[in-house]
C-alpha cells in the first residue's frame, strides 16, 4: 500500500498546474543565471581561445603572462589609505553607504557623530577633512583624461597619509561601523575588500591543477550550480507543498481522506517524501547536461571525472533547504488551512539570502542558502567544512521536528480537537455579519 | 455592495499591506533618505503590496460551489471583480501616499509625484502577474508563486528585463514605469477576456 500510495501522491503532484509553474521559475532562473550552457561555454573557450582567461578553470594557465586575476588581501598598506578615502567621500556628503540586513541603506549622521568622525580621519591621517579635501583634489588634478586609465591609475597611498598603526585603525573602523548601524564598508569583515595582490603564476597554476586533479573537474560545477538553484530552491520551493496540501479542502475531500484507516504518521510522511521527490528531481535532470559535457571533455583531457558530483552536491547542499522549505509548508498549512506558510517561509529566505555573509566567504552561520558563487577557491569549502556540516544538518534536524509536529497536528485535527481554520472562519464571518445582507425578492 | 467586497477580499490583504509598511521602517531606517535610497526601500519592498491585494482577488470562488452561486446571480460576477480590483487600487494608491507623506515627515527628499507613480506603477504590475495567472490556472498559489518569482528576478538579472525593470527608480530612470502600467493594463484586459469566454463557455 505505502509505495502504491507514494506514486499516486508523485502523480498527484505532476498534474498540478502549480508544479508546472515551478518548474517553469527554475528553468527561467537557471537560463538566466547560469545560461543553458554554462560549464559547455568554458569547454568551447579551453579547446577554441588562444587568449587566456583567468576565470576558466579549464585552461592551463601559460606562463609569462603580465596578468593572472587578482585576490582581496587584508594588506594594512593598502587598507588603511583606500578606506580612509573612501570615509572622507562618505563624510563629505553625510551619506554613508550600508548593508546592515543585505539591502541597500543611506545612513546620515547626526552633527555630534559627524564631529566624531572628522576627530577619527584627523587622528588618522593628521590632516583635518578639509585639509584632506585640498590633497585629494591636487591629486586628482594630476588626472590626464587623454591618457589610457591605467597610465592614469592613482594609488590612494600616494596622497592619503596615514598616521597611525594598523590595529589603531581597526579599533576605528569598528567604532564607525558601530555608529552606522553595522554592514558598513569598515566593518572589519569587510577590510579585506580594498587591497589587492596579484596572483602569480605558481599560484595559479597550482589552483587550476587541484581543479583537475583533486576536485576532479567536475565539483567546482556542481558547486556553482547548487550556488544558484539553492537560492531557487529556498525561495520558491514551499509554494508546491502548500498548494499540493490546500487542494484537498479545495477538492471538498479532505474529510474523506481523514476518515480512512491510515495512521496519520504514514499519511504524512509519504506525502512528504513524494513532494520532496518531485522537488529534488528537477535539479537532478537540470545537472545532466552539463555533467555530461564535463564528463566527456575530461575523458577526452585524460582526466579523472567525478561522475557523480552534481549527485554529492545536490543531497548534501539542495536537498536540506528543500527538506526545510516542505516541512515549513506541511506545519503551517495543516495548522491554518490557509496559505500563510507561503508568506512566512518566502519572507524568511528572502532575509536569509540577502543578510548571508558575502558570497564565497565561508562564513554560513545558518543561511537557508549556502553560497559559493565561484568555480575557485575550494579551500573556502574544505576550511569551512564543520561550518557547512553544522549548517545542513541542523535544517535536517529542524525538518524532521516540524515534521513530527505536523503528524501530531493532524492526528489532533482528524479527531475533531483542532481546528484553527474553523476559528478564523468564525471571526471572519462575525466582522462580514456587521454588514446586513440585502435581499432581492 | 462596494462594501461587502470590501469586507469580503479586500480589508484582510490591505491589513497585511499595513503590516508590511509598518515593519519597513524597522527594518530599513526610513530617515533622511534622499531620493535614490528612497526609491530602494519604494521599489524592493512596499511593491510587495501588489502582490498581496491583487493576487487574491478569486480567493472566494476557488471553491466550486461558491463559483457557481456567483456567476449565476443577475449581477454579472465580472462587475464584482471590476469593483474589487477598482477598490485594490484605491487601497493601494492610499497606501503609497501615506506611506511617502511618513518619510517625507521623517526628512526623505524626493519628489513625490514621480515616487508615487513609479512605486503605484511596479506594485500594480506585480499584482497584475499575480492575478493573471490565476485567471488563467484557477490556482490562487500559482498567482503567488507568478509574482514573488517576477519580483526576485529583478534582483538577480534586473538589466536583462529591459523596459519591465521594476526597480528602474534607483537607476534614476523613469520610463520603465510607463511601460509597467500599460503590461499591468494589458494583464488586467487579458485576464477579465479570459474569464468571460471562459464564463460564456460554461
Amino acid at each position: 500500500m505505502v509505495p502504491a500510495l507514494f506514486i499516486k501522491e508523485c502523480r498527484q503532484i505532476l498534474k498540478s498546474i502549480l508544479y508546472w509553474v515551478f518548474l517553469g521559475v527554475i528553468l527561467v532562473f537557471y537560463t538566466t543565471q547560469l545560461g543553458m550552457n554554462f560549464a559547455g561555454d568554458d569547454i568551447q573557450e579551453a579547446k577554441q581561445s588562444t587568449v587566456y582567461n583567468f576565470s576558466n578553470p579549464l585552461m592551463e594557465p601559460p606562463q609569462g603572462l603580465e596578468n593572472y586575476g587578482t585576490r582581496s588581501a587584508e594588506i594594512p598598506e593598502q587598507v588603511m589609505p583606500a578606506a580612509t578615502y573612501r570615509l572622507w567621500g562618505e563624510y563629505s556628503e553625510n551619506k554613508y553607504l550600508c548593508y546592515p540586513i543585505g539591502f541597500y541603506k543611506n545612513v546620515r549622521l547626526n552633527d555630534s557623530q559627524q564631529e566624531r568622525i572628522a576627530q577619527i580621519i584627523e587622528e588618522i591621517t593628521g590632516q583635518t577633512p578639509e585639509q584632506l579635501g585640498n590633497t585629494v583634489q591636487k591629486a586628482f588634478s594630476k588626472f590626464d583624461p587623454n591618457l589610457p586609465i591605467f597610465e592614469n591609475s592613482l594609488n590612494f597611498s600616494d596622497f592619503v597619509p596615514i598616521r597611525v598603526s594598523y590595529e589603531q585603525f581597526k579599533a576605528y573602523m569598528a567604532e564607525i561601523d558601530s555608529t552606522l548601524g553595522g554592514g558598513s564598508g569598515y566593518a572589519l569583515e569587510n577590510l579585506a575588500s580594498y587591497g589587492h595582490v596579484p596572483v602569480t603564476y605558481e599560484e595559479k597554476a597550482a589552483e587550476q591543477k587541484e581543479i583537475i586533479t583533486m576536485e576532479k573537474v567536475t565539483r567546482p560545477y556542481a558547486r556553482l550550480f547548487c550556488d544558484y538553484m539553492g537560492i531557487v530552491c529556498a525561495l520558491f520551493s514551499v509554494f508546491v507543498p502548500v498548494a499540493f496540501l490546500l487542494r484537498d479542502r479545495r477538492a471538498g475531500c479532505a474529510q474523506l481522506i481523514a476518515s480512512r484507516c491510515i495512521p496519520s504518521a504514514c499519511l504524512i510522511l509519504i506525502r512528504y517524501l513524494a513532494v520532496l521527490t518531485m522537488l529534488t528531481i528537477p535539479f537532478f535532470l537540470l545537472s545532466l547536461p552539463a555533467l555530461v559535457e564535463l564528463a566527456v571533455y575530461g575523458a577526452s583531457q585524460g582526466w579523472s571525472v567525478d561522475y557523480l558530483a552534481f549527485v554529492k552536491y545536490i543531497f548534501a547542499w539542495l536537498v536540506p533547504t528543500l527538506m526545510f522549505c516542505t516541512s515549513v509548508g506541511f506545519f503551517f498549512t495543516i495548522l491554518t488551512d490557509t496559505p500563510i506558510g507561503v508568506a512566512l517561509m518566502f519572507l524568511y529566505s528572502m532575509f536569509s539570502i540577502f543578510t548571508a555573509n558575502g558570497l564565497s566567504s565561508g562564513q554560513y552561520g545558518l543561511s537557508l542558502a549556502i553560497r559559493h558563487n565561484n568555480l575557485w577557491h575550494a579551500d573556502v569549502i574544505h576550511s569551512n567544512f564543520e561550518a557547512l556540516c553544522f549548517n545542513r544538518l541542523f535544517y535536517v534536524a529542524v525538518s524532521l521536528v516540524l515534521i513530527a509536529a505536523t503528524v501530531i497536528l493532524y492526528e489532533l485535527k482528524r479527531r475533531g480537537k483542532l481546528d484553527v481554520y474553523g476559528k478564523l472562519q468564525k471571526i471572519i464571518s462575525r466582522v462580514k455579519g456587521s454588514v446586513p445582507t440585502r435581499h432581492r425578492g | 455592495m462596494s462594501k461587502v467586497q470590501f469586507q469580503l477580499v479586500i480589508a484582510a490583504n490591505f491589513l497585511l499591506c499595513i503590516l508590511l509598511a509598518l515593519s519597513a521602517p524597522l527594518i530599513f531606517g526610513i530617515a533622511n533618505l534622499d531620493e535614490i535610497a528612497s526609491s530602494y526601500v519604494l521599489e524592493r519592498y512596499i511593491a510587495l503590496s501588489g502582490t498581496l491585494l491583487f493576487t487574491p482577488l478569486f480567493f472566494p470562488e476557488q471553491n466550486p460551489n461558491i463559483r457557481e452561486i456567483a456567476e449565476s446571480k443577475r449581477t454579472g460576477f465580472s462587475y464584482a471583480l471590476i469593483l474589487r480590483v477598482l477598490q485594490s487600487i484605491l487601497m493601494l494608491l492610499l497606501l503609497t501616499s501615506a506611506f511617502l507623506g511618513a518619510m517625507a515627515a521623517c526628512g526623505c527628499e524626493f519628489h513625490p509625484g514621480k515616487m508615487l507613480f513609479g512605486t503605484f506603477s511596479s506594485a500594480l504590475f506585480l499584482g497584475a502577474l499575480g492575478f493573471t495567472t490565476c485567471a488563467f490556472t484557477g490556482n490562487l498559489v500559482a498567482g503567488y508563486l507568478v509574482s514573488a518569482g517576477y519580483f526576485m528576478l529583478n534582483f538577480f538579472v534586473g538589466d536583462k528585463l529591459g523596459k519591465l525593470y521594476l526597480f528602474s527608480l534607483s537607476l534614476d530612470s523613469f520610463e520603465e514605469k510607463y511601460w509597467l502600467l500599460t503590461a499591468s493594463t494589458l494583464l488586467f484586459a487579458c485576464s477579465f477576456g479570459w474569464r468571460y469566454f471562459v464564463l460564456k463557455k460554461r
